[in-house]
């Protein structure tokens, strides 16, 4: 391939990729105050805000509120939902693209990793730094600091770098991960939700044998969302990582290894025999029916078990903090879902009026009546209103409160790879659950997972 | 004479096998489809029963959700975007399949008739196209829309299509008309005839049966297509395919309505190609037309 | 007798076939582009692409999966030709009949391909589930048909062949339907066996169809997407893992782009030359069957 030709096709390319490159820096000419220091929240009006949402009860429910966003500011919102996979895939091609036909979307602290990385998301600081920017009502000392800290990267691969660095999201939602099972088995076989993983296959069999039904299900597509729920909250509580300091793979550590034999031999002996295809729904829908004993998932599935239209066993359902490790250390993970800024949006300061709007006590308290679970505003979890709610989840409140407040933390080491190594590690999850020798399979995980971060990393 | 009992015997052994092989076909075929047309009149609750339920009551809350957009128990709402969806299938794939047929017949009929220069190059250039693995162009063609204006259009979507609809119609096509034998089309050019008109009005009204099944065909399978619509459209132009996959939101998955929504979606298909099946028993005329 | 003249005839062909050329002219550039960053180190991201030459390839080359993968692939598209060309010549000389109700089952036996393969994959999840009603119907117990890595890409294969069939069918019925009666009245009156007649009469003439619904099976099953994406995603393990699916890995969720584009141009090429093959045996047997 001659010189001249590979210079043509860079500058076709870079025409073609580099049109919507160059963001705009803070304009000065808007006025965010108005002369006499109060927030002037119409400084952008008659702009418009293109938003991707996922679908999730929080959209169905900020949708309702938008028209008081447009009344408030003057600021016209266009959005578009999709369900949650081709969200993301859609959301890649318009961030990698550079579009300027996208200002907010929906993202979470461990998707985002990636993003960062590849410069598509605007640091929130230069906003929050300036007191200018922040209304006086706007209390972010409001938010669980967890949540916060989950959301700030300083791009360096490592546990030690989470909640440091800039501050790339706002959280609107937040999920944590304890046990969801049949106490009505559980009293027929005589057991107690399990304290140490210790108890946890023990627990699972007695379920299995109360109801002659299978005690567990849990996810199992090779993806990383099977890794991020009910799995590396115990992985954790074992004491494990999954990167060490030095960015080696320690998903093959001997404590590792006795931990995923222990998870997977649980769901081969008691799980459903289609395991390898259960998605989180599958899971959800499948507990609810009642055709299993228990679900190490989502702490807010309550909602759908607690809910007679959707749901065979209301009333049934107990829940549990996640068991402990050896250690007798709990830990649990979380995901959050937030809301960021595109950094190719020509339209900054309107889009972080829309996020100070969105993630402020009023609107996240309306969105968790509507269903948005469980809030991110302490404020907002202690709201009488939230609480009638949370009432009538019997034992909810008080395991999600402890998780929240003690246990829960983003448990993955930020790396931008983290799909890719989620995936392959979910996969070798599947190879032992199909027969494969855990350690073999789990040295051969880690192995590929360090090409994998080095070749990212490359450059 | 004496054959005739022993021929009506064997008559009639191979109708009771023809009906049994064609009962068969149609209960693998059918069946499934049935079972979605069950699970469209359950409730989700008696969808996920551990036990398939074949007696249950059935209720239409489904189809009244997406086409009405009802709001369904829970804190689930359906909003009725399930109607614009069906709206843009309808423009983009018949859109689609009729520039296809405009541009696509001629093609196939020079094809099929001519001798030129690049001649089978030109044919399999056009069967390249679908070659194409989405994966690999979707990105390239979202830039080009986006840099055109034509993302989120009809227009552009009507264009990717061609994609799917095309070589489809030119390769099959081909195939009909080079099944016209010669000597009619040889006997109207000695009558004096241009070549348009003889296309127009012999060599076109020869092929309808052929021309019926290829346009439903092509229809089918621009109506079926997931990740063109996905990716170069957005809420406005998005084809029913992307919407019925809207069915699976964050609280749980909609089967109910999801095959609620499979069945409307198939509707338009049904229609067309009932009407077009009548075409397929003129194809007894064509073999008489070959004497 | 008004004869054209001679440029004007020769120019004709190419007025018939230039508009839908130039309609399609359009995928040169996504090929051109696809091509060029298979030889590059492109992530979704990354600011520098850097030209590498033939590395990609030589990395996939030298890598066990991407065989595998392309295995899975070559592997299933063979099987579901088999099948769905056997089944559907079936089909179509069963519904050659004019039994009474043959217009009806005709009618029906499109039916499967309406459905889009996305919806038509996640129904049939919910049927081939542990408890769902296929495991019910054949008396098996907890039976999981897709999540077991023998049984996964089986299972795929029904539900591709449950959906593609009717399209050979309709193809080949309409092709039957076409065919010249006087021939088969001939051979029965001779006192023809079924089985010679159709060796004979319809097969040699049903040829061109049979290769050109083999042309476009072959294509679609090479570039398998959709079915895979909605059930297994590639799993378990990588019993699933076809070509396009592990691409749409590589690219969409690990941002490797280059390395996925230069999976699909292999891809690609391995469609175009199936294509050329069988594009080849679709040309003669269309002259053997027009007596040319």
């Amino acid at each position: 391939m001659n010189k001249s030709f590979h210079v043509c096709i860079c500058l076709v390319l870079s025409l073609t990729f580099s049109c919507g490159k160059g963001s705009d820096s803070v304009p000065s000419a808007v006025q965010i105050r108005t002369p006499q220091g109060a927030f002037n929240w119409e400084a952008c009006k008659g702009q418009s805000l293109y938003i991707s949402l996922n679908k999730h009860p929080y959209t169905e429910a900020l949708i309702l509120e938008i028209p008081e966003f447009e009344r408030l500011t003057g600021i016209k919102v266009d959005y578009n939902i999709l369900a949650e996979e081709e969200y993301f895939e859609k959301l890649v091609i318009n961030l990698s693209t550079r579009s300027r036909n996208l200002d907010i979307f929906m993202t979470g602290p461990q998707l985002n990793w990636g993003y960062i990385d590849s410069g598509w998301v605007e640091p929130l600081d230069t906003f929050l730094g300036d007191k200018a920017y922040l209304p006086e009502d706007y209390g972010i000392e409001d938010f669980y600091p967890s949540l916060l800290a989950a959301n700030r990267w300083n791009k360096i691969p490592g546990k030690s770098n989470l909640g440091r660095g800039n501050l790339w999201a706002v959280p609107i939602q937040v999920e944590t991960y304890i046990i969801a099972y049949r106490k009505d088995w559980a009293r027929k076989a005589n057991v107690s939700a399990p304290q140490n993983y210790r108890d946890f296959y023990a627990f699972a069999r007695e379920l299995n044998r109360a109801e002659q039904k299978r005690g567990i299900i849990a996810r199992g597509l090779g993806t990383w969302p099977t890794i991020n729920t009910g799995f590396i909250t115990g992985f954790s509580s074992y004491g494990c990582v999954d990167f060490d300091e030095d960015m080696k793979c320690r998903i093959n550590s001997p404590r590792a290894v006795e931990f995923t034999r222990l998870w997977i031999k649980t769901i081969k002996d008691f799980g459903p025999s289609d395991w390898p295809n259960i998605t989180w729904y599958d899971g959800k829908q499948k507990f609810s029916s009642g055709e299993f004993g228990m679900y190490p998932d989502c702490d807010f599935f309550a909602a759908s078990y607690e809910n007679p239209a959707k749901s065979n066993v209301v009333g049934r359902v107990a829940y549990a903090l996640p068991p402990a490790g050896p250690e007798n250390n709990i830990s649990s993970n979380l995901w959050s879902w937030c809301l960021a800024i595109n950094s190719s949006s020509p339209r900054k300061v309107a889009s972080w009026l829309f996020l100070l709007w969105a993630t402020s006590r009023d609107q996240l308290l309306a969105t968790a009546i509507r269903g948005n679970m469980n809030p991110t505003r302490k404020s907002v979890w202690e709201d009488p209103e939230v609480r009638n709610i949370t009432d009538n989840w019997v034992g909810y409140r008080e395991v999600v409160d402890k998780n929240l407040n003690a246990y829960a933390a983003v448990q993955w080491t930020p790396q931008k790879a983290f799909i890719a190594v989620g995936d392959r590690w979910a996969k070798a999850l599947q190879e032992i659950w199909s027969g494969k020798d855990a350690q073999r399979a789990l040295d051969e995980a880690a192995a590929e997972i360090e090409k994998i971060v080095a070749n990212a990393y490359k450059k | 004479m004496k054959n005739r009992p022993r021929q009506n015997a064997k008559d009639t052994r191979k109708k009771v096998l023809i009906y049994s092989g064609i009962v068969l076909f149609l209960i693998f075929a059918l069946f499934p489809i049935f079972w979605i047309f069950l699970m469209s009149l359950k409730t989700d609750k008696e969808i996920i029963a551990s036990i398939p339920k074949f007696f249950f009551r059935p209720t239409l809350e489904n189809y009244e959700a997406i086409l009405f957009g009802l709001k369904a128990a829970g804190t689930e709402t359906s909003r009725p975007d399930f109607i614009l969806y069906f709206k843009n299938s309808l423009i983009i794939t018949s859109g689609a399949v009729i520039v296809s047929l405009l541009v696509g017949v001629p093609a196939a009929y020079a094809l099929a008739r001519f001798k030129f220069k690049f001649k089978e190059d030109i044919a399999f250039t056009f069967l390249s196209f679908r070659f194409a693995p989405e994966i690999a162009v979707i990105i390239p063609i979202f830039v080009i829309y986006r840099s055109l204006g034509l993302y989120n259009t009809y227009i552009g979507m009507i264009l990717v299509y061609q994609l799917i609809t095309l070589p489809l119609i030119v390769w099959i096509m081909r195939g009909y008309f080079e099944d016209i034998p010669d000597s009619i089309e040889q006997a109207a050019r000695l009558d004096g005839y241009s070549w348009f008109s003889i296309f127009r009005k012999i060599s076109l009204p020869l092929v309808k049966p052929g021309l019926a099944s290829t346009a439903i065909l092509s229809f089918i399978f621009a109506w079926n297509n997931f990740i063109f619509g996905l990716v170069l459209g957005a809420k406005e132009t998005f084809p029913v395919t992307v919407g019925t996959l809207g069915f699976i939101s964050y609280e749980s998955v909609l089967w109910g309505q999801m095959a609620a929504a499979s069945m409307v979606t198939i509707l338009p298909e049904i229609i067309i190609a009932f009407f077009i099946q009548k075409y397929l028993v003129r194809g007894l005329s064509l073999g008489a037309v070959r004497g | 007798m008004p004869i054209k003249n001679s440029f004007s005839r020769r120019a004709v062909p190419y007025f018939f076939v230039l508009p839908a050329l130039f309609l399609t002219i359009g995928i040169l550039y996504p090929f051109i582009l696809s091509l060029y960053y298979s030889l590059t180190d492109y992530r979704l991201g990354s600011a520098a692409i850097e030209f590498i030459g033939f590395k990609n390839y030589l990395v996939i080359f030298s890598s066990a999966s991407f065989w595998r993968s392309l295995g899975l692939t070559a592997g299933y598209t063979a099987a579901s030709l088999v099948l769905q060309i056997g089944l559907g010549l079936a089909g179509a000389l069963l519904l050659n009949n004019d039994v009474k109700g043959i217009q009806v089952a005709r009618s029906l036996i499109i039916l499967p391909l309406m459905m889009p393969p996305v919806v038509a994959a996640l129904m049939w999840k919910v049927i081939m589930a542990p408890n769902g009603v296929l495991n019910y119907l054949t008396g098996l117990v907890q039976f999981s048909w897709l999540g077991t890595n023998t049984a996964a890409l089986p299972s795929l294969l029904i539900i591709d062949t449950w959906i593609y069939t009717p399209f050979v069918t309709v193809i080949l019925l309409a092709g039957l339907r076409s065919l010249p009666q006087e021939p088969y009245e001939a051979a029965v009156l001779d006192g023809g066996s079924p089985w010679f007649i159709f060796r004979t009469l319809t097969l040699p003439l049903l040829k061109p169809f049979i290769f050109i619904t083999a042309l476009f099976r072959t294509i679609d099953s090479l570039k398998t997407f959709d079915i895979i994406y909605a059930t297994t995603k590639g799993g378990p393990g990588s019993s699933t893992m076809l070509l396009q699916v592990k691409a749409y890995f590589e690219s969409f969720r690990h941002y490797s782009m280059g390395s996925a584009l230069s999976m699909m141009m292999v891809l690609w090429l391995v469609i175009f030359v199936m294509s050329r093959v069988l594009v080849g045996f679709w040309a003669r047997s269309s002259r053997q069957a027009l007596g040319r």
